[in-house]
């Protein structure tokens, strides 16, 4: 058989072996934590109830996707280590995220970004979101499935035709068994895998070369920085990324991308989603980029001291790149090509990582679907078990509308980085403009953000027939001065949603204070009051260990009651909201829920009473011990 | 105080002014550097995006904290205002030491 890369019978069988028990994981684990999504809240955002560490594992692999294996090693073999720029600017929008979005989201109940743009604006304002947010997630699924064509095409010379619709199907299969739940647990095997895979590349790329001082000795000095020219080179210059990526690009991310909405709101509290947002921009990102771009860099070293010394590093052939979109697998295929095993390890986590940021993508077009249309505007009064079943069904067809647009992508030119950023600076500077002037304008009325919403990504999108229109800003800018400037396409955007935004708002009423009290920055007061129903309780406690489950049916459904002492120690008042957990903390918060604190006290410590309905209502064990913490 | 008196009285005329000078700084700032530095500086990049960058940090805590001054009373916010400073100026650093020891590194292309 012709394969894309050499590749030996033993690595062909270690790849047929992981990639099998790959699957036949994830369908378990599909079907194991179904038992966890009982209704949509669990298999949307799992419940809410996760330890901080179980979603930032899992944002590992969801940041880490097949695309950016390919994306980011060409970047890296083309420009050098600056391909991991884009993994390190998220930091200058942190301020925003962390005090202004994440918890106005978190203390608003709020489920996804056009449910936020309609209770702070209207219904109109919500329906145009949609449309655009299911722009942005689509082109996202249809890069993806086609970087995976890439992968399958580069690794084994199959055609995109056969390997596309078998692998939607597959991914489908789980996602629509298991929701959220399932897609962080299978996430977090396969950010394990993925790590392992770059790590491995990378080491055996240094190995080949002679080491750390040898990798650097053949990487051009301007290969070796962090951040791309300032202007010099159009498809990737350090003025066109800070605009387009650290600005526009990175609020996308954090703010409107709905897989990672997801996992901040699956967590327990807002500091322990601050906390997963504080490790994911320190070590997560950092660490992505390292694994994602090295093979480039490696793959450039090599390039270089081949040249230099006109001999072959490894084997009988020097390394040959005549298709810069499967740099990846070629440069794995060559340095890896003495140890077959290590060789299949590695082309098997590719090909998991493939599947992990599309499941999360599938799982959010699913979930915009089913709030933002079906229940308000199709079925608004139906059993969970109906939406949930719909919710299934709906990831199905969401895939294979996925597949279709795939094949678009394979008619672009460029590089994967320019293909990938062609259509998100379209999508995303409206959005984001409108998104800002929402949270910090109270005067920004719904006509202003409809106005915004649809001026300006219908202008953006008309500047990829007259791209001379963003010419101005390459001058104000000072960017490069030849070729398409696509990474500024952000910032027109952005100006021309802002100043529609802002001159339409001058001249129209101002939205209504009260309606929008709890939605904006300064009455996010008034969404903790409106979360908790009362006064909230900031004093801050110690947690409670080693408590018994005890039933006791006068409770109220809801309603737990501890002791005195554990209510001192939890520094609780009545009403104020509970969490418990079972102990067993590698479970992350799996076996856990919310409750009130009732007014009465019980007498021994080391019990919790709950009623039988309560606890029916939880995945809490009866027979194991849990912890209690005060949430607020 | 000035700042409280900007955001009460004269919302509108302050955001301007900060957008435009926002603008401003955006047109100026890389022309400078390039004077300063020279286009080939190895650092010309690192002090654009983490003057820009720096920029927006810093003003978006300010705009946030002005508008909820009350929350710095609260022990959680204010570690987590420390915790993100603490952040941002380790990245800073890192990415500082990592120009300056990489520049020097010999190239044998």
């Amino acid at each position: 058989m012709n394969f894309g890369i050499e590749i030996s019978n033993l690595s062909l069988a270690i790849i047929v072996v992981i990639i099998t028990s790959y699957f036949m994981m994830v369908t378990f684990f599909g079907a194991y934590f179904s038992r966890f999504s009982s209704n949509i809240n669990d298999f949307f955002f799992s419940g809410q109830r996760f330890a901080w560490w179980l979603p930032f594992i899992s944002m590992m692999a969801t940041g880490v996707g097949a695309y950016s294996y390919l994306k980011y090693s060409e970047q890296g073999l083309n420009t050098g280590m600056n391909s991991a720029m884009v993994y390190m600017n998220e930091w200058f929008i942190l301020p925003l995220f962390f005090f202004g979005w994440l918890p106005l989201m978190y203390w608003t109940k709020t489920k996804s970004v056009p449910q936020y743009f309609e209770r702070r604006f209207n219904a109109s304002t919500r329906y145009v979101t949609v449309i655009i947010m299911l722009g942005y997630i689509f082109y996202y699924i249809g890069y993806n499935l086609f970087t995976i064509g890439l992968a399958f095409e580069g690794i084994f010379g199959f055609s995109p035709l056969w390997t596309l619709p078998l692998i939607t199907c597959v991914l489908a299969f789980y996602v629509s068994l298991g929701g959220q739940t399932a897609v962080i647990f299978t996430d977090l095997v396969q950010g394990v895998l993925l790590y392992m895979a770059g790590f491995l590349a990378f080491g055996y790329g240094l190995y080949v070369l002679g080491g750390f001082s040898e990798f650097f000795a053949y990487l051009p000095v301007e290969h070796r920085l962090l951040f791309a020219p300032l202007r010099e080179n159009h498809y990737f210059n350090s003025v066109g990324i800070f605009w387009g990526d650290a600005l526009a690009g990175s609020i996308a991310f954090l703010f409107l991308n709905q897989g990672f909405l997801m996992r901040f709101l699956s967590v327990r509290s807002v500091n322990e989603a601050r906390l997963a947002g504080m490790a994911n921009v320190m070590i997560t990102l950092p660490l992505s980029a390292l694994v994602v771009g090295s093979v480039g860099w490696i793959g450039k070293a090599i390039l270089t001291k081949q040249e230099a010394l006109n001999v072959a590093l490894v084997g009988a052939d020097p390394l040959q790149i005549e298709n810069s979109y499967h740099t990846f697998v070629k440069v794995v295929g060559y340095v890896v090509q003495s140890n077959p095993i290590i060789l299949g390890i590695i082309l098997s986590a590719l090909l998991a990582a493939l599947m992990s940021t599309i499941d999360t993508l599938i799982n959010a077009a699913t979930a915009i679907f089913i709030y933002d249309i079906y229940k308000p505007l199709i079925k608004p009064e139906a059993s969970d078990r109906h939406y949930l079943r719909v919710a299934k069904f709906s990831t199905l067809g969401i895939a294979i509308l996925g597949l279709l647009l795939a094949s678009w992508f394979f008619f672009q030119q460029g590089t994967l980085m320019s293909i990938h950023y062609k259509g998100i600076m379209v999508i995303i500077p409206s959005i984001v403009t409108t998104l800002l002037l929402g949270v910090l304008w109270k005067r920004f009325n719904s006509f202003s953000a409809c106005s915004a919403l649809i001026v300006g990504v219908s202008v953006t999108f008309m500047t990829l027939k007259f791209p001379e229109w963003i010419y101005p800003l390459r001058a104000l800018f000072y960017g490069a001065e030849t070729g398409d400037p696509f990474l500024f396409r952000a910032l027109f955007g952005m100006i021309v949603s802002g100043l529609t935004g802002i001159i339409v708002c001058l001249f129209t009423k101002p939205a209504d204070a009260e309606k929008i009290k709890g939605y904006t920055l300064d009455t996010l007061d008034h969404a903790i009051f409106s979360f908790k129903g009362g006064e909230p309780n900031f004093k801050k406690g110690k947690k409670a260990h080693s408590l018994k489950i005890k039933k006791d049916e006068s409770l109220k459904e809801g309603e737990i009651m501890l002791s005195k002492n554990n209510r001192e120690k939890l520094k609780a008042e009545s009403q104020d909201i509970i969490y418990v957990a079972d102990q067993r903390w590698y479970l992350g918060g799996l076996r856990s829920a919310r409750f009130r604190l009732s007014q009465k006290n019980l007498k021994e410590d080391d019990f919790i009473l709950i009623s039988s309905k309560s606890l029916e209502k939880t995945y809490l064990l009866e027979d194991k011990l849990t912890f209690a913490k005060k949430l607020i | 105080m000035e700042l409280q008196f900007f955001l009460k009285k004269g919302k509108g005329l302050f955001f301007f002014v900060f957008f435009l000078g926002f603008g401003f700084l955006a047109y100026w700032y890389p022309r400078f550097l390039v004077s300063l530095l020279g286009e080939k500086s190895v650092w010309i990049s690192y002090s654009y995006t983490y003057g820009m960058g720096g920029f927006v940090f810093v003003s978006s805590l300010i705009w946030i904290f002005t508008i909820k001054k009350q929350d710095l009373r609260q022990k959680e916010e204010l570690r987590w205002l420390l915790a993100l400073l603490l952040g941002f100026f380790t990245m800073m650093a890192f990415h500082g030491l990592w120009t300056l020891w990489v520049s020097t590194l010999p190239f044998k292309g």
